[in-house]
Parts: C-alpha cells; structure tokens; sequence
C-alpha cells in the first residue's frame, strides 16, 4: 500500500511490527495507552504490532513521536535486538538499583542495534576469532582462572608481558564488542552474550582506567566460561564472592598479570633496588601493567612474592597510590572514554567518508551530536603529520578512495 | 513583499547558526530560512571555549523565528516520500529532501548522500554551505578580516571543514589563512 516497508531486506512488514512493539514496551506503555494516544482501537494496535495490518504513514509518523524513536530507526529492516533486555531479566532481579541498571541495559541495545545497522550497511561481520565456550565446573576456581588465562594468552599469541591496547585486542582478536556505559557506582561491568553480535561488554566509564581494564578481562572469564547466562559484576571485596567470581577474579589477575612475566620484572625491579621492594616499585610495575596497585600488590601476593597482608598494610599506613604515581610520573593517562567499539567507530567513519550515510546519521551512530561527530570524524581520520600550516593533517576518506 | 523561502539541512543550519549573524545572511540574499521539524530537532550544540575549557552551546533557533527562519511540518500528501527517504537517511535531512520535491523549494545541503538522493528525484542541484557563504560576502560587501573571522567561527564552532571537491574550497581556503 504504502511502500515504505523492503520486504527486499529481509525485514519488510515483520521488521518494522518487531521495532514498534519494542520502541513501545521501551517507552513502558501498555497496549491500550499507545492505542488511546494514537486515536485507534487496541485490537488495530495489536494487529500493527502483529504485522497483519500495515500502518498508514500518518500513524507511522505519529507513533515514532508517541514512543521518542525516529522513524528512520522503526523502519530499519532487521528486528532489533531485544534478546539483551530479555538475557538480563533474571541478573536484574537480583541486583540493587535494578531501575538504574535497566536504563543502561536499554542503552547497550540502542547501541547493538546501530552496531549491527552499520554492519547491515556496510555488508560486513564483526572482526573476532571467537574462542569456544569452556566448561569450568568441578574444578577450583583460581586454577581454572590461571590456565584458562594462560590459553588465551597463547592462543592470541600475547607472550607474557603487559597488554597495553587492552580493549583493541579483545575487540578485534577476541571478538567481543566493549560499551562504555554510565552504571550506577556499584557496578563495574555487565555481560551478555546474544547470537547477532557475540559476547557484549557494558563497562562503567566513571570508573578509572585501570579498573575499566579489570572489568573487561574479568567479563571476558565470563564470556569463555558462562556466556549463556547475562552477567552483573558488582564491586565487592574478593573475600565475599561466589565461585563464578572468584573464577572471573583469577582469570582477569592471571591474563593482565601473568606469573612468569611479573615474576620476572619483578625481580629485575627489585635486583635494581638493592633487593628492597618499596611501595615505588609496586606503583612502577602497576603503571607497567595498567592495574591498579591494590590489585597488582594482590597478585604479588598471590604469588608470594611479597608477604600476606603487604596491601592491608599499606592501606593502614593511609598509602595514596595516586599521590604516588603523580610523584613518580607514572600517573595513568587517562584515555578518551570512547563509549563505542573501535571496529563500530571505524565503520561508521568509513561509510560516512563513502557518501553511504549522512552526517546526522554519522552522529546518531557515534552517539554525538553533528558538531561532535564532525570532530570524532576528523580525530578518526588524522594522521601524526601536519599540513604546511602545521594544523593536524587530514586524510579525506572520500577522495581519497576517489 | 515575503521573502524566498530556503530550505536548509541540520549541517548548514549549524554552519549558518555559528557566525551570529542569521539575520544578516537572510537579509542580504533575501531568504527566509526554512527547516522541516525533524532537522531543527537535529542540530544540537555548537563548541565555544571558556577559560580554557570546551563547552557546548545550545543551538537556540527559536530565537530567530519569524523573517528569518521558519520551521515547517510535512503535511500527508509529503508522508510517504518522506517515509521512503527516511529507510536512508536520518529523519532531518529525510523531511527536508520530501519538503524540496513535493514544494519545489531550493535546498541548501553539503551532504554526499543527501545530494545523491536529490539527483535520484530530479530535484534542483542543491546549494552548499560556502556558495551560501560567498553570495552573501559578494551582498554585503564584507571586508576581508570580516569574512575572515566569519569563516573561523565556521570552522571552530561548528567544527566544519568542506570538502576539497567543494567548487569554493579554494575561495574558503583563502578566505581563512591568507586574508
């Protein structure tokens, strides 16, 4: 009738009915409320939904307004990805501020859903070498956690020294799509694995680097071990935590901090010291691997190389680890929270530099507005070298590519 | 006697919006700046600096409404073009291209696929930022260090930069660093 639906896509009539019920249950009104807004009968409501009956373009239009979505967005041809609001039902029950957290879950599927429209328009699949799914059941936590570690690292082939592009290398080996999210203070991260995308990280962007890069080694245990199940991480005291937990723990300290590598820096640390280990040296080889010291002081007690209770100890005699890296140097930089996957950033740039999206869209996939995606697009596709005026120079994706 | 209305895109309202001088531009082409209500919803913020510090201004067109600008509804007969465009493009410049072909308005847009889309339904070549630009230097006779400083508010506010196949890249280019 009105052929604004491409049956061609793959999406057509069902597509758009699947976005109008999800925009709707997003926006939390009943059947009968969107109904009564949009001057219809519940039944006609229920059958656009249904897809049995098309909505006239007028109801399209007013519908979009109802439920705060554009309509660019309902008439996307695939269904959107309500797999992740369902897989975090049962984790959200038993959480705190389950309010706050539904917000951000609801945020990380908007952004799946335009991760997985600029593959859709890009014709392309999310990079990974995906790993199986590993059985961890029976065996002891902390070992399971350091041999699984260890596997990754020699399947991604990391050697044994400090990851520095932490978040590159899980995005692009591993294959694990890594969210920024504003969580409430007491969560650090979420997990949840659905079939379109693979395994999705949602990472509390207050938080501070290093801990950022906790949480995402720590999900990453998840996604090897248990990623049928949506997973919650809350900040808590390592002595309190379940099984699955304590897992995720020894998995993120064996694969940011393996044994032989620290072991052996270290030691070379500590000879270059007259044998003595300071709190110097545990802010230099915290700095080195990009954790905190708690949890780098943590692991070397774990591996008894420094006595049992050396953080407790510290923490009494009121060290400020931050105050220390400032002094030494070797504060962390902190770096551009960039809330998106890398890969998801990069295909949005390249399909804008194509003439294949506009700039409003570049925005809305960058999660910006136009001004801020302008800047995004030309941080994205700056070189280290200057013009002749020493401005930062510029490759032009689009003439470049002719 | 009423003005010529002229279409613009969220991208060249913001341009436009960064100079402060909406008013002017209007008066001296004689147009009345025209924007469907999905782009007006698009153009968010501007980038000042204050002490140093980054911010964010709001884009207020409310302000000018009336002579200068003027923001306009589809009406249903415009739905379904609309609704067509808009499984391309984002809403704005989806309303904004429907308002073109169906009113045969002029367009103002610099965006690759918008003026694609625009050839596709025979609507007029658009008009572009800097051609926008420099009917209105040539109008009001600016002086260069006038042109100059509106060109730099351009760039820094709105973060724009043409395209090097822009036929006034050259004239904008100059306008910039040699005035």
């Amino acid at each position: 009738m009105t052929n604004y639906t491409d049956e061609d896509q793959g999406g057509g009539i069902a597509g758009l009915a699947s976005r109008l019920r999800a925009a709707r249950e997003s926006r939390g009104l009943t059947q009968a409320q969107a109904a009564s807004e949009l001057g219809v009968s519940r039944p006609l409501l229920i059958a656009i939904e249904k897809g049995t009956r098309e909505a006239s373009p007028g109801e399209l239009i007013k519908l979009a307004e109802i439920y705060g979505k554009p309509v660019s967005e309902l008439l996307r041809p695939s269904a959107p990805p309500v797999a992740i609001g369902a897989r975090f039902r049962a984790a959200l029950a038993s959480v705190p501020d389950a309010g706050q957290l539904s917000g951000a879950v609801t945020r990380l599927e908007d952004q799946a859903d335009n991760y997985l429209d600029l593959l859709r328009r890009a014709n392309a699949e999310a990079p990974g070498r995906y790993p199986a799914a590993r059985s961890i059941s029976h065996l002891d936590p902390w070992q399971a956690g350091e041999d699984l570690a260890t596997e990754e690292r020699n399947r991604l082939g990391l050697g044994d020294g400090p990851i520095r592009p932490l978040r590159e290398v899980l995005e692009i080996e591993v294959g694990l799509r890594v969210f920024l999210l504003p969580l409430p203070r007491h969560v650090a991260g979420l997990f949840v694995y659905v079939d379109v995308l693979g395994g999705c990280i949602g990472v509390n962007i207050s938080h501070p680097t290093e801990r950022r890069r906790w949480t995402m080694a720590h999900e990453y245990a998840h996604y090897l071990a248990t990623r049928d199940r949506a997973e919650v991480t809350p900040v808590t005291q390592r002595r309190h935590q379940p099984e699955s937990e304590r897992f995720a723990d020894a998995f993120a300290a064996n694969f940011l901090m393996p044994r032989s590598g620290l072991s052996r820096r270290f030691h070379e640390l500590r000879r270059g010291k007259d044998g003595k280990v300071t709190p110097a040296t545990l802010v230099q080889l915290a700095h080195a691997y990009g954790v905190s010291v708690q949890a780098l002081t943590l692991r070397l007690e774990d591996l008894r190389l420094v006595p049992p209770g050396t953080w407790d100890k510290l923490s009494d005699h009121d060290f400020q680890p931050r105050a220390a890296a400032r002094i030494l140097g070797t504060e962390p930089a902190e770096q551009a929270a960039d809330a998106l996957p890398l890969h998801c950033r990069l295909l949005a740039v390249q399909l804008y530099a194509d003439g294949e999206i506009t700039e409003p869209q570049l925005a809305r996939y960058l999660n910006t507005d136009i001004v801020g995606a302008r800047r995004a697009y030309q941080e994205l596709t700056e070189t280290g070298d200057v013009s002749d005026d020493g401005s930062p120079q510029i490759v032009d994706l689009s003439e470049a590519a002719g | 006697m009423p003005r010529n209305p002229l279409l613009l895109d969220a991208c060249v309202a913001i341009n436009l919006a960064a100079t402060y001088r909406l008013q002017h531009i209007t008066q001296a082409i004689d147009v009345t700046f025209t924007l469907a209500r999905q782009a007006a919803a698009e153009v968010g913020y501007l980038r000042d600096t204050a002490g140093g510090d980054l911010i964010r201004t709001p884009i207020d067109l409310g302000q000018h409404a009336g002579d200068t600008l003027q923001i306009i509804d589809l009406t249903p007969p415009e739905y379904p073009v609309y609704l067509r465009l808009a499984r391309e493009v984002d809403d704005g410049e989806a309303a904004t291209i429907a308002a073109a072909a169906h009113r045969g308005l002029q367009l103002a847009t610099d965006d690759r696929k918008a003026r694609r889309l625009c050839t596709e339904l025979r609507i007029p070549e658009p008009l572009r930022t800097l051609a926008l630009l420099r009917t209105y230097a040539d109008a009001a006779a600016l002086q260069h260090a006038q042109l100059r400083d509106l060109l730099i508010r351009i760039r820094d506010r709105a973060s724009f930069q043409p395209s090097r196949s822009d036929p006034d890249h050259k004239w904008w280019q100059d306008g910039i660093d040699t005035l």
